[in-house]
This record gives structure tokens, C-alpha cells and sequence, in this order.
């Protein structure tokens, strides 16, 4: 017979997890959006140089004032100049972006906090994987990052219409919504389901840790005799 | 198949289901389709701030009160399909049988919109009275709340399954 958690046990998850995700993101928000957007910037700057940057160029600039982030693109495609209607050769194409567009990449690092504490991260036993899951989370955030920055530089001339690039402009346009409406969100959560054995518990992909024979954290041990 | 864990098997036909459903979402035909319902949760939120004493036109998916300047728009993101298409994906990937996907399907979504509209009615207000917090309850507490309302309903059905 399949040993199921206290129905008090189940729902705790779910119960610290409504109360920690407002709690975190507010603490984010007010006080720790700058610095997390300063440390994405540094992270991001060499996969942005290798992978979507303009040999020679800094690929990503910070406005000190105004915190809007300029991104220059290798792009190396044909697009219709606006003014004179003419078609030319772009090798590389410069952008800005407000910094509360790219807080979402930012964003997500604190709210997988959230579901790990919610799990029961704060115990030691846990931290390494919460590490692991802090480290999925820094390689998610980068390569949206990336793949932002790609996406409006070698869209933006697609969609000057100067080439034949309907399929390649619609799968940018899919890519967008997935990197940025989509897993930005539910990214945390899929990282703490696939690391945290409360998530999995609550979700009925694992049995409760005493049912399935695993001392719960903080238990003492007892023999027999 | 076969190699796989029952866990890994999951996994893969999530990501596959997700990934099919929201290809389908932004293909040509279903945009109409895609619109129209965000236009529909705009009328229905409408309706319910006017039964409440507030003030509220709606055009299409947008909403507003002249009287305050606000206006918003309900677009991808705002109209929770990006959660149900999430939550059924889920749905498909867990052994059910057919019976019990369709009902999850169905439940999934009606749980899922109950939560968008409350959420659409109160960033309505939010905007009007609390501008610079918009952003914040819109994107970072409220998109956030209904994954977990997803995640909830998901745990509710897969519980319902395995009892049968």
C-alpha cells in the first residue's frame, strides 16, 4: 500500500510557497533589482560577445544614469533603409533596451529562491541543491539574455522586409514568446520540480521521504533491537 | 521510450506538448481565435467592475476608465493561455487515461481563468490608484500566483488519478 504525507504535510509546500513568492519578489523589487541586473550584465557579457556581438565591439553597454542597457548585434543580412527605401547590407545593428525590460531575466533567480525555500532549502542538507538549482537558473537567465539580444538585433532588420524571411520571422517571434513570456515564469517552477523532493512529494512524482525510506531532515535515528 | 524513467518519460512529453501547443498558439489561424478570447476576458472583467460600481469601457481586449486616463490591454501573457497550455501539457504527459485527461483539461482551464479574471479586475485598479507598483503586481506577483493556481489544480487531478 502506498504511503501517502499528512494532507497538512502536502499542502505546506504549497502554503509557504504563496507566502514566500510575494515576500521575495517584493524584496527583490524594492532592493535587490539593480544588483541583480548588474550581476546579469556581467554574467552576460562574454556569452554575449562570443555568441551575437560584433567582433572588435563591446557587445553590451549600462547607461549609468538612466540604467538602459544598448546591446550591439552582428547581424550580416540585407535590410530596407526606412528613409530612402533602399535595400543595403547590415553587418551589425545597436539597440537599447530599458532596464525593466530585462529585469524578467533577472527576476526568475528570486523567484526559484522562493519555491527552493518554500521546500525546505534552508536546510543544509539542501543547499547544494539549491546551488544546482541557482545554477540552472544563472545559465537559463544568460542564454535569454543572448537569445533577447539576437532576437531584436537580426529581427529588427528581418522585419524590414527586405529579404524573403517569413519562416526565419516567425520563428524569432516564436523563440520571443518562449524566452520571454514563458520561461522566465514557469522556468523556476520546472527547476524546483525537477530538483526539490517537496515539489516532487506535492506533485505525486515521489513518495513522501518516510514513506519511501529516507530519514526527513532533522529526524533522529532509532534502532532496533 | 522504453529507456526512459516514468519521471524522464513525463519530462519529455511535457516539453514536446508544450512546445507543439504553443506553436499552435501563434500560428496564423489561431491568432483570430487567440484575440477574440482576450477581447472576451476584457468584456467579462468589464462587466463584472461595472456590476461592482466601477467604471469601465471596453474596446476589444482594452479596457479603461476615461474618467482616471487608464487604459490596458490584455495581450499574450495576460490571458493565462501560456498557463493552461503549461498545465495541460502536464495533463497530457501524466499516464491518465482519456476520460481523466479531458476532465483535467477542462478543469485546468476553468481554475485557471477563475484566477485571470480576479487578476485582470484588480490590475485594472491597481492601475488606476497605484501606477508605479503596475508593473510589479502584473508581472512579478499575480504571473507568478497563477503557475502556482496550475501547479495546485495539476497536484489536485494527479491525486484524483492515481486513487482510481
Amino acid at each position: 500500500m502506498t504511503r501517502v504525507a499528512p494532507r497538512s504535510e502536502r499542502f505546506s509546500v504549497v502554503a509557504r510557497a504563496m507566502v514566500l513568492l510575494p515576500v521575495v519578489m517584493t524584496l527583490w523589487w524594492f532592493v535587490l533589482k539593480g544588483p541583480s541586473l548588474w550581476v546579469l550584465a556581467k554574467l552576460a557579457y562574454v556569452p554575449l560577445a562570443l555568441l551575437v556581438g560584433p567582433v572588435g565591439q563591446v557587445p553590451i553597454r549600462v547607461d549609468a544614469e538612466t540604467q538602459d542597457w544598448t546591446f550591439q548585434v552582428q547581424v550580416n543580412a540585407y535590410g530596407r533603409n526606412q528613409k530612402t527605401n533602399e535595400t543595403q547590407w547590415v553587418d551589425m545593428l545597436e539597440f537599447s533596451a530599458e532596464a525593466e525590460s530585462i529585469a524578467l531575466f533577472a527576476s526568475s533567480w528570486f523567484s526559484y529562491l522562493a519555491l527552493a525555500l518554500a521546500a525546505g532549502a534552508w536546510r543544509r542538507a539542501e543547499w547544494r541543491r539549491m546551488g544546482r538549482g541557482l545554477g540552472i537558473e544563472t545559465v537559463l537567465n544568460v542564454a535569454s539574455v543572448v537569445a533577447y539580444a539576437y532576437i531584436n538585433g537580426y529581427g529588427s532588420v528581418l522585419k524590414t522586409g527586405a529579404a524573403a524571411g517569413g519562416g526565419k520571422l516567425w520563428a524569432l517571434e516564436y523563440l520571443y514568446h518562449l524566452i520571454y513570456l514563458v520561461l522566465p515564469f514557469a522556468g523556476p517552477f520546472i527547476v524546483a520540480v525537477s530538483l526539490h523532493r517537496k515539489w516532487q512529494e506535492y506533485l505525486g512524482f515521489a513518495l513522501p521521504e518516510r514513506a519511501a525510506g529516507i530519514p526527513a531532515p532533522g529526524a533522529t535515528s532509532t534502532r532496533r533491537a | 521510450m522504453g529507456m526512459l524513467s516514468r519521471s524522464q518519460r513525463f519530462f519529455v512529453l511535457f516539453a514536446v506538448s508544450a512546445l507543439g501547443m504553443f506553436l499552435l498558439l501563434l500560428s496564423a489561424p489561431a491568432r483570430p481565435l487567440v484575440e477574440g478570447f482576450s477581447g472576451a476576458l476584457a468584456a467579462m472583467a468589464s462587466w463584472v467592475v461595472r456590476l461592482s460600481g466601477g467604471i469601465c469601457e471596453q474596446r476589444e481586449a482594452v479596457m479603461s476608465n476615461p474618467l482616471r486616463g487608464f487604459a490596458m490591454e490584455v495581450r499574450d501573457g495576460c490571458n493565462g493561455v501560456n498557463v493552461v497550455i503549461l498545465l495541460w501539457a502536464a495533463m497530457l504527459g501524466y499516464p491518465a487515461s482519456g476520460r481523466m485527461k479531458m476532465w483535467g483539461v477542462g478543469l485546468g482551464f476553468g481554475a485557471i481563468q477563475a484566477l485571470n479574471l480576479v487578476r485582470i479586475i484588480s490590475l485594472f485598479f491597481w492601475g488606476q490608484y497605484y501606477r508605479a507598483l503596475f508593473d510589479f503586481a502584473h508581472l512579478y506577483v499575480w504571473e507568478l500566483l497563477i503557475i502556482l493556481d496550475a501547479m495546485v489544480v495539476f497536484a489536485m487531478w494527479a491525486r484524483r488519478v492515481r486513487a482510481r
